[in-house]
């Protein structure tokens, strides 16, 4: 990626420039030490000056707004700053609305809030005046020059004199710090999709990712870039030197990956597609700039200002064609359809036949804070992060835009969110990344529980086609082959999952992607790594989604490997193939387990089985409905024994007035065996009234055994 | 200390590339040692020759540094610079340093632009070894043709020479010539202004055209690839149509063959029309001849030349009458037959009492051609004739007894003639009331 720059031919501003500010519709205000404000066009082209003022102006800063629909007279202004200690509010045309004296001295620095509800002025003075209570601390060794904080991800740049810039959480944690630059740190400016941030200094323009590294440096003739100033898009960037000199910037060269494809926007309205297998090259032209593309699952779909084009990347001739109401800010894929999000319209998921699906809201849904991170969309499933409180994981049906499942309320505001890609509905998964960089797993269906699967999370990433997770835990990269095993067996989470060579990703690196056997990382310094992946989890996967337990079986056996093995354990087990599941266990050496698939092998009856695997799968309650239901009152009333859940099997056996005295029995040999005394006084009571046989109970439970395998529906395992 | 005047400065040093940096901050407390720092190096900027001692150590060590660069930037930039203020190096003064930082940097700004200008300038430098004969040759006539020129103008001189002095002598304006003079540089200016405006937007359109072009050739080479694409794709329902097709084809030569059929059989049945068409003109004919010829008979009936069998006459006319509608297979026995019969056979059943009524049968004796009769024939040869008369005669008398009749059965049976295709019975009735009315 870089910055396409133009700089307009004559030099209109003859002093130094102070300031400049984009308007929502893509029109640059530009204010100097001459006294003026002109106005420019997106292009670069000079429209004209807009006023001229009494008074050196400082800086000025467009009043916000989300969208263009909701341009209207009264918020089509701006507010400018001057040297003799007033603001100005100038409406479009360059009339002076009001003018209010704020400071003593000159007032340096002016800013809107997000709502626009308040307007905050800092002056010579040394003081911040503003309706809403000021936040700020010291960062830099040396003035901080300028300061941007972005609302879609709490992040916050800063420039200063010590010729570094740095980025810092809303905690003021410092995220990354910059190489010292030749001079002073002069501008700073977030994008508005918060993944990008300029920064100007000396003669000099960056362009940086948001965590710190640069995608491209320019060298120019302005002087030092005073202010920085993105569109409302994110497509394009406007600086204002010391020498009265402007410079526009466009973003250029995105280009994006997918399997054998490449899309590169060359400039504005050209993107360049490679088939990398074929060797061919497309050439997209489009009658508006283009604002966003994302590229995979086989479509590219692509935003201009006015329109969104799908394209098969079977064929590249006929796009179908979406209007679109308002400036797209995020696009998100998966396999069978996508979603915009503009503020106009909020979310929108549509297939790929440009078929509009749904519109999924909620109360308190603020689209502009809306980030790739905090937005995960499946086949069946969305999952959006509830901004207002930031706690909250809301999902959506993609069908018919409905909530589904359970609201997930956690404890700490989430980072990130990631649904699972792969399965159906009942199967689907959400896994999140907490402030505290914990990453915790559930399901989305109703009754979910939450669990905790590693801390110190700094990006987490599903595989694109089987339930596979990659994450940067601590450093170092950890796949995780099976997460349902946390729903199924946690003993085994441990062997499900690999660490991948320690060290070599550095601090910071973020997963891009996690398809086939190859991940794909970006360093902290920029820089794209692939870690390769064993190929052979994602064949048993395969496999095993096809229902074929003996082939599994056999890969396992070739490979060797206890991971591979224990994944298999855990699919049998979920999957109730409790033939392949004791050649699993068995394989990695699980003893215990072995010994409990065998044990429920051994039980005639279909529910018996079932309800052992709940208990498997940690699920007693569970386990003893299926009983219940199933008519198995002995089987229940034993599994809770066992559990010495004695209160609940002695319930049980009043409930259904049988086997009161085999509870009792149990008891007392529990008791006797930890050499204790009765002092239950339920026990004691029914130990009175109801009279103990050891004989007799045993055998009632060798009838109870012998009924059950005659039972008309109990078969033998095979 | 004003904000924008500090910044402004900070912007300055830092365009002249100033070798420290210098902060927002450091003038919020007096920093002389800046000052001194910042003074004295654009004091260097500005005149790198002279020295300047910089020795800052002391209170009256910095008044003489002060007071020596006050004087000489007084002196050769006539700035005046507030050594006061300079002293107490706090925010005011940025103000004074302001002022020789702004002359510098402007310098350095306009010097730029200049070269900037001269380096966009074409160098004109000319290259001797590519000097073209051709041209050399074209120049060293030009020479000398100026010389003849010169030459000329030389001998015209004395003449020249009188009306200059004359030119000369007369009082001139000097002002007026040099604003002519000016003004003909301005409008050269403007001129070339103008054109240099031109070519510029010439050069724009060439470019907007050329991308245009390229626009349209890359439009062009899309469409082609899709059109290439569509061509190759087979049509929905290509299948159907042409599944369609071949059984239209079937059917259409079964409706030919039929249709040829059709057109033979109807053929046919035109031919075979006419045939009847022919055959029933051709029954009428030996209809209406058998009644005339039965008219006659009876007419010589009724002359009394021959005896008259009223039965057979009905039965014969019948018979006659049937045989038109019978089949028409043996059209030439029948055709005979009628007349045989009908005459025939009174004749056989009167035998030689009424011979002479076989005289009428004279003819029909020639259409059988029977040799029995023809004997008679040759017997009966000189009857005949007198006969022949007697009729001649009978019918001349006829005529004039029944001249009307007879001259409307005449009419009737031209009539009947032009008439051929009426109705056969009805002709026939007419005939037969003809008939009756002549009985």
């Amino acid at each position: 990626m870089r910055l396409q720059l133009t700089q307009p031919r004559v030099q209109v501003h003859k002093e130094l420039a102070s300031a400049v500010g984009w308007s929502i519709s893509n029109e640059l205000f530009s204010t100097s030490d001459d006294h003026t404000i002109h106005s420019w066009k997106a292009s670069g082209e000079h429209s004209g000056q807009v006023c001229s003022l009494d008074a050196y102006s400082t800086d000025l800063h467009w009043y916000p707004c989300a969208s263009r629909r909701q341009q209207g007279g009264a918020t089509d202004v701006l507010a400018v700053s001057c040297t003799d200690g007033t603001f100005k509010i100038l409406s479009k045309s360059g009339r002076v609305e009001k003018s209010v004296d704020a400071h003593r001295g000159a007032v340096i620095c002016l800013r809107w809030n997000y709502e626009g509800t308040a307007l905050a002025t800092a002056g010579e003075d040394g003081l911040v005046k503003a309706s809403t209570s000021p936040v700020s601390w010291k960062a830099h060794n040396g003035l901080v020059l300028r300061a941007d904080w972005s609302p879609v991800n709490d992040m916050i740049v800063s420039g200063g004199e010590d010729c570094r810039y740095k980025v810092w959480d809303s905690f003021g944690r410092l995220l990354f710090q910059s190489a010292p630059l030749d001079h002073h740190v002069t501008a700073v400016a977030w994008c508005p999709g918060a993944d990008l941030f300029a920064v100007g200094s000396l003669n000099h323009l960056q362009l940086c990712d948001r965590s710190g590294w640069a995608y491209s440096k320019e060298s120019l003739q302005t002087g030092s870039i005073l202010s920085l100033s993105w569109t409302q898009d994110g497509t394009q960037v406007a600086g204002c030197g010391g020498n009265g000199q402007l410079v526009f910037g466009r973003l250029a060269d995105i280009a994006l990956e997918w399997g054998h494809m490449k899309a590169t926007l060359k400039d504005d309205k050209h993107i360049r597609v490679h088939n990398l297998v074929n060797e061919t090259v497309d050439e997209l032209d489009f009658r508006d700039s283009v604002v966003k593309m994302a590229l995979g699952f086989e479509h590219l779909v692509v935003a201009t200002s006015t329109q969104c084009c799908i394209y098969s990347t079977a064929t590249w001739n006929t796009p179908h064609i979406l209007d679109l109401k308002d400036t797209v800010s995020l696009i998100l894929q998966c396999q069978r359809n996508f979603l915009t999000v503009d503020n106009f319209s909020g979310i929108q998921i549509c297939t790929y036949e440009g078929r509009q699906v749904c519109n999924p809201k909620f109360q308190g849904l603020r689209t502009e804070f809306l980030s790739k991170q905090l937005l995960s969309l499946s086949n069946d499933t969305l999952a959006i992060v509830d901004k207002t409180d930031g706690k909250t994981i809301r999902f959506f049906d993609t069908a018919q835009g409905k909530p589904s499942g359970d609201v997930l309320v956690h404890s700490m505001d989430i980072a990130e969110v990631a649904l699972s890609q792969n399965g159906i509905a009942p199967d689907r998964k959400v896994v999140f990344v907490d402030r505290n960089r914990d990453l915790y797993v559930r399901r989305v269906s109703k009754g979910g529980a939450l669990v905790k699967l590693a801390p110190m999370v700094e990006s987490a990433v599903w595989h694109d086609t089987a339930e596979m997770l990659a994450t940067m835990t601590d450093q170092k990269l950890v796949i995780w082959y099976y997460v349902n095993v946390v729903f199924v067996d946690r003993d085994l989470i441990a062997s499900t999952c690999s660490t991948q060579q320690e060290g070599e990703f550095g601090k910071g690196a973020v997963i891009q992607g996690f398809s086939g056997s190859r991940c794909t990382l970006r360093r902290s310094d920029g820089a794209e790594v692939a870690a390769g992946v064993p190929p052979y989890p994602l064949m048993l996967h395969q496999l095993v989604a096809q229902n074929q337990w003996d082939r599994a079986v056999r890969l396992c056996r070739f490979v060797k490997d206890g991971l591979l093995w224990a994944c298999l354990a855990a699919m049998a087990v979920d999957a109730a193939e409790l033939n392949t599941a004791e050649v699993a266990f068995a394989a990695c050496e699980e003893v215990d387990k072995l010994q409990q698939v065998l044990a429920i092998k051994a039980i005639p009856s279909q529910e018996g089985r079932s309800a052992e695997l709940a208990l498997v799968r940690r699920c007693p309650q569970e386990a003893e409905a299926i009983l219940l239901q199933a008519g198995l009152t002995y089987r229940a009333i034993q599994m809770n024994i066992q559990l010495f859940r004695w209160e609940r099997a002695l319930d049980l056996a009043l409930k259904h007035k049988t086997h009161v005295d085999t509870v009792l029995l149990h008891r007392q040999r529990h008791l006797a065996a930890s050499r204790r005394t009765e002092n239950d006084p339920r026990f004691l009571q029914y130990a009175q009234e109801v009279p103990v046989d050891a004989a007799a109970v045993e055998l009632k439970e060798q009838q109870e055994v012998q009924a059950e395998a005659q039972r008309p529906g109990a078969r033998r395992y095979v | 200390m004003s904000f924008r005047e500090l910044r402004s400065f900070v912007e300055m040093m830092r365009a002249l590339n100033f070798p420290h940096h210098i902060s927002l901050e450091s003038f919020r407390a007096p920093n002389f040692e800046l000052v001194a720092d910042c003074l004295y190096w654009l004091y260097q900027r500005y005149d790198p020759g002279t020295d300047v001692i910089d020795d800052i150590s002391t209170e009256t060590d910095r008044i003489i540094f002060l007071q020596s660069i006050g004087r000489a930037m007084f002196t050769k930039a006539r700035i005046q610079l507030n050594l006061k203020r300079l002293y107490a190096a706090n925010g005011l003064a940025v103000k004074e340093l302001l002022k020789t930082a702004t002359l510098l940097y402007k310098a350095t700004f306009e010097a730029n632009n200049e070269e900037a200008e001269a380096l966009d300038q074409p160098a004109t430098a000319v290259d001797t070894r590519s000097i073209d004969p051709k041209a050399a040759r074209q120049l060293t006539s030009e020479i000398i043709r100026s010389g003849t020129a010169i030459y000329d103008a030389l001998q015209q001189e004395p003449e020249m020479r009188e009306l200059r002095n004359r030119a000369l002598t007369s009082n001139m304006d000097t002002d007026v010539i040099a604003d002519s003079v000016r003004e003909a540089i301005v409008s050269v200016h403007d001129n070339v202004t103008s054109i240099s405006h031109a070519l510029e937007e010439m050069n724009d359109h060439h470019r907007s055209l050329e991308t245009k072009m390229e626009k349209r050739r890359s439009e062009l080479e899309r469409c082609e690839k899709r059109l290439s694409t569509l061509a190759g794709v087979r049509p929905a329902y290509m299948d159907e149509y042409e599944r369609l097709q071949e059984e239209m084809q079937g059917l259409f030569t079964v409706y030919l063959e039929r249709f040829r059929n059709l057109e033979y059989l109807e053929g046919q049945l035109s031919q075979h029309r006419e045939a009847q068409e022919e055959r029933m003109a051709a029954s009428n004919r030996t209809l209406k001849k058998m009644q005339r010829r039965l008219r006659d008979e009876e007419m010589r009936i009724l002359r009394g030349e021959a005896a008259v069998d009223e039965s057979q006459l009905a039965d014969g006319e019948a018979y006659d009458y049937d045989s038109q509608g019978g089949s028409s297979t043996d059209e030439g026995p029948r055709e005979a037959s009628p007349g045989f019969v009908t005459v025939k056979q009174p004749v056989s059943a009167m035998g030689g009492a009424i011979r002479p009524m076989s005289r009428g049968g004279v003819v029909m004796g020639s259409l059988t051609g029977g040799g029995a009769d023809e004997s008679d024939d040759s017997i009966d040869e000189d009857d005949d004739s007198a006969e022949d008369d007697h009729v001649s005669v009978n019918d001349g008398m006829e005529r004039e007894v029944f001249g009307d009749r007879v001259d409307d059965g005449d009419l009737r049976e031209g009539m009947s003639a032009t008439d051929l295709d009426g109705d056969p019975d009805q002709e026939q009735s007419a005939e037969f009331s003809s008939d009756e009315n002549d009985f």
